[in-house]
């Protein structure tokens, strides 16, 4: 064999190697050995095998990775690619390169010698050791591409040649026998499992290219027993291992889990998907609203305690994020289109029984903007993650969040109090009056906490603002246009249809105020009727309702000038174009903020008006503030907030001419009553004066409200003397005469006549009624002109204040006026003549009689003095009531009624003016007793002058002592009761008293 | 210096671990020293296909041959 070259000599070396360590036969001169050597050798050289194709190879190995993905064991089917892959590009000992033939040989071998890996991977042996082996490799891997553990869960992506892919195109239709896997069961049913673990559905047409995008693009660690993503072996990476061992080794009870692997990304991913609204999360679980969070999700480098309790911090934000986001779902997707409030309320569809009223828009509307610039700053991490400029971890990504994770657990708060704990089924105005208050009261809250909390403020406030949007255009429409237009209910102060404007009940049962009480949480129904607003007013304040406590201040002012409006838009009064009060309200509060917060910019900012020049304006602003070395984080804010937002929905929505510079309202807003009272009260003041100045000046000039108060006085309280003279003289004389006066006919004529004579402009308004009176309480005289009863009809505006009720007061004073007029009439009338010629007539006749008794002049006399002295007391009364009460009365109203601001306070200086008068008149029902004695007198005085004109004779001496004794005694008792009053000082109007005491000492001396 | 004939002994050595595992995981029952002899082999330019054959020959004849020195040893 000398003829041998050293090659040859090398390859029998190898042979013989070969089987000795195959057959274990160690004597290369034995006989068996001999033969198979020579066995060999014959097939080494004289075989009938092709040579070997390396592309044959490579879609050997495709096949067999793509046996393995059907055999779901996608670990091991990476560790194949990657391996083959791996010694494809290594160096072999004796031959130059990579990827030569002898590589593509040897793996040829692999696979000629493979046995039925894909079975044998069922047992678990191999597959562990593999794995061990395998991080032992990714280990040494780690030494010398020290980077690689940063490229994130795919670090091997191969390179994609264009031969590959054209091997994959090509290995398509080739047979399964291909991939060296001798087991092999049909393929269709396999490819189809294949795609059912796989659970995505990937656009990519081939499937290999899918398996390929499956492996490289993003691990899928959603699916279980997802493959592991290779991490580095280093201590801080493999916290959780340790641990785990750690509890393994100590604790014999432990069982350790399956658990999911992910990487710090994907949790920050899915962090912050979760708080943009996704719901169908790998880590994060929705069930019922509520989000958890998965149970085996871990971390490599994190504890599964630490981790867990990480995301459940997480997933209580995601929770609040998304409860609000349902609510912003639910609430537009009643509405069509996403659209400003105010506009569609009434029309929007009726999907549900209770499609959403404006307020609720509104505050979704505000809502919706907060969110929009949330999901902007999440859109920035998120192509921070995605840049990899620098590391984002969770702990970083939640620090940046954390101002907006405070908002949002804020607003979660706001929005539990103020929308979700209100029971369903609450009327429209509840819940919209509840979410303002609600707001409301937590900006006083967060307020009050100071600096600390200017930025929730500031978001708190900008929701406010928009939120109160629809009130405050409900208000305006009210006040500026007098019509309450609320199709959705939701204002508190509600319009009762069925009462037109032109009725006489208008100002006082028109609307109806809601207010919701705290404690008791029920609806109380205030209807105003009756004292106008004031009603509603008192109620609120002693109950300490609620009813959108920002507008109680102003409440009454509202209603009022809503009235108002409404009045004189129906006594066609022209009404002047205003900038609407929600645009007022913001312009003042922006003001007042740039007053309070940007003093420097003051100037610039009043001069430009634009937005473009806004924004030119603050970075002019901004510069300033740099030279002028202020530091205002808060400022900041402001210009941020000013450039996000200031494509802003004004232009688009509201359709106006609003120009406005929203950072305005993200600034914090100290003393946020202060605001208000700065801001909105004065607009609503202002209006309030305007319209209520409007209304009284208009019923004064062109309706002659005071002429027609003065009318009421004439008549009533008989002012205009010389006419209402000729009427009830008339009726008086007819008394005299015993003539029936009470005839209607006669009554009216004297009234026309009398009327008709100085005022021809009443005389048909003014008629005179006779009621019938039960006749047992016209036993007494002086009851004989009960039941006459004046009226006067008052045209329609006037009607509000001059009322029926109040005619009937004017009505009973007008009685005792001429209960006392005919008791002085009667006296004044009488004649001594009368008397002292009958006496000389008896005198002739009976002499004799008379001595006997008590001498006729005596009696006379007697008659003279009980005379003067009714006279004296009629005509004190007279005085006392005409002028005393009656005139200074009658003066003070006329004051007031110059001085009254508004309709209602007219109606109640009126109606004060009345009871003034009726108490003094003596005509409540607790100081009857009072009236009752005097009406004795009157009485009295009616007896006295009727026997008086029955002449000398007609009567007794006894009923002379009678009528004397009468008189002492209802002197005595109103001398001891008002005597008594006074002392007790027992009643409030004590000082009439005190004038009717010293006309009564006057009485008594005399 | 013998730092580049480390390396490349370290490279080989990689190489052969990987080859190793390959071997492993397609099941073929060669260990370390017969997978170095048949990369030789390879090398030397032998048909993969063919020294597979002679391989699971020398395995069956093997096998045979201990199942009959088992038998003669038994019997």
């Amino acid at each position: 064999m000398a003829h041998w070259s050293r090659f040859e000599k090398e390859l029998e070396l190898e042979t013989r190697r070969l089987i000795s360590h195959f057959t274990s036969i160690q004597d290369e001169e034995d006989q068996n050995f001999q033969m198979t050597l020579k066995f060999a050798w014959s097939n080494f050289k004289f075989h009938s095998f092709l040579d070997v194709n390396r592309h044959n190879v490579q879609r050997s190995i495709n096949g067999i990775h793509e046996k393995l993905m059907v055999h779901s064991d996608l670990s091991k089917a990476e560790s194949w690619l990657r391996l083959t892959e791996e010694f494809l590009s290594s160096p072999l000992p004796n031959t130059e390169g990579t990827k030569s033939d002898v590589h593509y040989s040897v793996v040829a071998l692999l696979l000629h010698l493979s046995d039925s890996p894909s079975n044998t991977n069922y047992c678990e042996r191999p597959r562990l050791k593999e794995t061990e082996k395998e991080d032992e490799f990714d280990w040494a891997k780690y030494l010398m591409e020290g980077e690689d553990i940063d490229t994130g869960p795919f670090p091997d992506t191969p390179e994609w040649s264009e031969d590959e892919s054209e091997e994959e195109d090509r290995q398509q239709p080739l047979s399964r026998e291909d991939s060296g896997i001798q087991v092999d069961r049909t393929p269709q049913e396999d490819h189809e499992q294949n795609d059912k673990t796989v659970q995505v559905t990937w656009t990519v047409g081939e499937p290999d290219s899918r398996a390929w995008l499956e492996q490289h693009i993003v691990t899928s660690y959603w699916v279980p027993n997802s493959p592991r993503f290779p991490h580095s072996l280093h201590l801080h990476s493999n916290l959780y291992n340790v641990w785990d061992q750690h509890l393994y080794n100590t604790g014999p009870l432990y069982l350790p889990e399956e658990k999911s692997f992910v990487t710090e990304t994907q949790v920050i991913r899915e962090t912050l998907w979760l708080f943009s609204g996704v719901k169908k999360l790998f880590i994060f679980q929705h069930n019922d609203g509520k989000v958890t969070v998965r149970n085996d999700v871990v971390v490599t480098h994190l504890t599964n305690n630490c981790l867990r309790s990480v995301l459940e911090h997480i997933a209580a934000y995601g929770q609040a994020v998304s409860r609000l986001q349902k609510f912003i779902d639910e609430v537009t997707d009643h509405s069509a289109e996403p659209c400003p409030p105010g506009l569609n309320s009434s029309s929007s569809s009726k999907k549900s029984s209770d499609p959403p009223f404006r307020t609720y828009q509104a505050f979704v509307w505000a809502l919706y903007k907060y969110f929009t610039s949330f999901k902007e700053e999440l859109n920035t991490i998120e192509k921070d993650v995605i840049a990899k400029d620098e590391t984002v971890t969770l702990s970083s990504v939640l620090e940046r969040l954390s101002p907006h994770l405070a908002q949002i657990t804020m607003l979660h708060r706001v929005f539990c109090i103020g929308v979700a704990d209100v029971p369903p089924g609450m009327p429209h105005v509840l819940r919209a009056s509840h979410l303002l208050n609600t707001l409301y009261k937590a900006i006083i809250e967060y307020d009050s906490v100071g600096e600390a909390s200017e930025q929730s403020v500031a978001l708190l406030f900008s929701l406010w603002v928009e939120t109160v949007r629809p009130y405050l255009e409900i208000v305006d429409e009210w006040i500026v246009h007098g019509h309450l237009f609320d199709p959705a209910k939701e204002f508190i102060i509600q319009r009762n249809k069925d009462v037109p404007v032109n009725h006489r009940d208008f100002w006082y049962a028109t609307y109806t105020l809601y207010s919701v009480s705290e404690t008791v949480e029920s609806e109380e129904r205030l209807s105003d009727a009756a004292s106008g607003s004031s009603g509603g007013e008192q109620a609120s304040s002693s109950r300490q309702h609620t009813m959108v406590s920002f507008l109680k201040p102003v409440l009454k002012q509202i209603i009022m000038a809503g009235k108002s409006m409404q009045l004189l838009r129906n006594l066609d009064c022209k009404e002047t174009e205003q900038k609407s009060l929600y645009t007022l309200f913001l312009e003042s509060v922006q003001t007042r903020l740039r007053h309070g917060e940007e003093s420097p910019t003051n100037t610039v900012t009043k001069q430009q008006a634009t937005k473009k020049s806004l924004i030119k304006m603050q970075s002019i602003v901004a510069r300033h503030l740099e030279l002028d070395d202020i530091h205002d984080p808060l400022l900041a804010i402001n210009f941020a907030r000013l450039y996000l937002e200031q494509n802003d929905f004004h232009e688009k929505f509201s359709g106006g001419n609003v120009i406005l510079d929203r950072s305005s309202e993200s600034v914090t807003c100290q003393t946020f009553e202060l605001t208000l009272r700065s801001c909105l009260y004065p607009h609503i003041e202002r209006r309030y004066i305007e319209c209520c100045g409007n209304l009284m000046r208009t019923l004064k000039k062109v309706y002659r409200l005071l002429g027609y108060l003065q009318a009421m006085r004439n008549y009533f309280l008989l002012e205009a003397g010389d006419t209402m003279y000729d009427f009830y003289t008339a009726i008086f004389d007819k008394v005299l005469e015993k003539e029936s006066w009470q005839q209607l006919a006669f009554l009216n004529v004297q009234l026309q006549e009398a009327v008709g004579q100085r005022h021809p402009e009443d005389s048909n308004r003014l008629s005179i009624f006779l009621e019938t009176i039960d006749p047992a309480r016209k036993k007494q005289p002086v009851n004989n002109l009960d039941g006459l009863t004046l009226s006067y009809k008052v045209p329609w505006p006037v009607d509000i204040v001059i009322s029926s009720e109040c005619q009937k007061i004017y009505n009973q004073v007008f009685l005792l006026l001429l209960q006392i007029k005919w008791a002085k009439y009667s006296l004044d009338t009488l004649r001594f003549s009368d008397l002292t010629v009958a006496a000389k007539t008896q005198e002739g006749g009976q002499s004799e009689e008379s001595t006997a008794k008590e001498p006729i002049n005596q009696q006379i006399h007697r008659m003279f003095l009980l005379r003067v002295k009714l006279m004296h007391f009629v005509n004190s009364l007279h005085n006392y009531i005409m002028t005393r009460i009656l005139h200074s009365t009658g003066l003070e109203f006329q004051h007031q009624v110059q001085e009254a601001k508004d309709l209602d306070q007219l109606i109640k200086i009126h109606y004060r003016y009345l009871s003034t008068i009726h108490d003094r008149c003596l005509l409540r029902e607790k100081v009857s007793f009072v009236k009752e004695a005097i009406m004795k007198v009157l009485n009295l005085v009616l007896i006295f002058s009727d026997r008086w004109q029955a002449g000398f004779g007609a009567w007794k001496i006894e009923s002379i002592d009678k009528m004397e004794s009468d008189f002492k005694n209802c002197h005595m008792f109103l001398g001891t009761i008002l005597n008594k009053a006074v002392c007790r000082g027992s009643f409030p109007h004590s000082h009439i008293y005190i004038y009717i005491y010293i006309y009564i000492c006057v009485c008594v001396r005399v | 210096m013998a730092s580049p004939a480390n390396a490349n002994m370290n490279a080989v050595r990689e190489t052969m671990d990987v080859l190793l595992e390959i071997s492993r995981l397609l099941n073929t029952g060669l260990d370390m020293e017969s997978l170095s002899i048949c990369v030789r082999l390879c090398e030397q330019g032998i048909n993969p296909e063919a020294l597979s054959s002679v391989i699971k020959e020398l395995r069956r004849a093997s096998d045979s041959l201990k199942a009959s020195e088992n038998g003669t040893s038994q019997g």
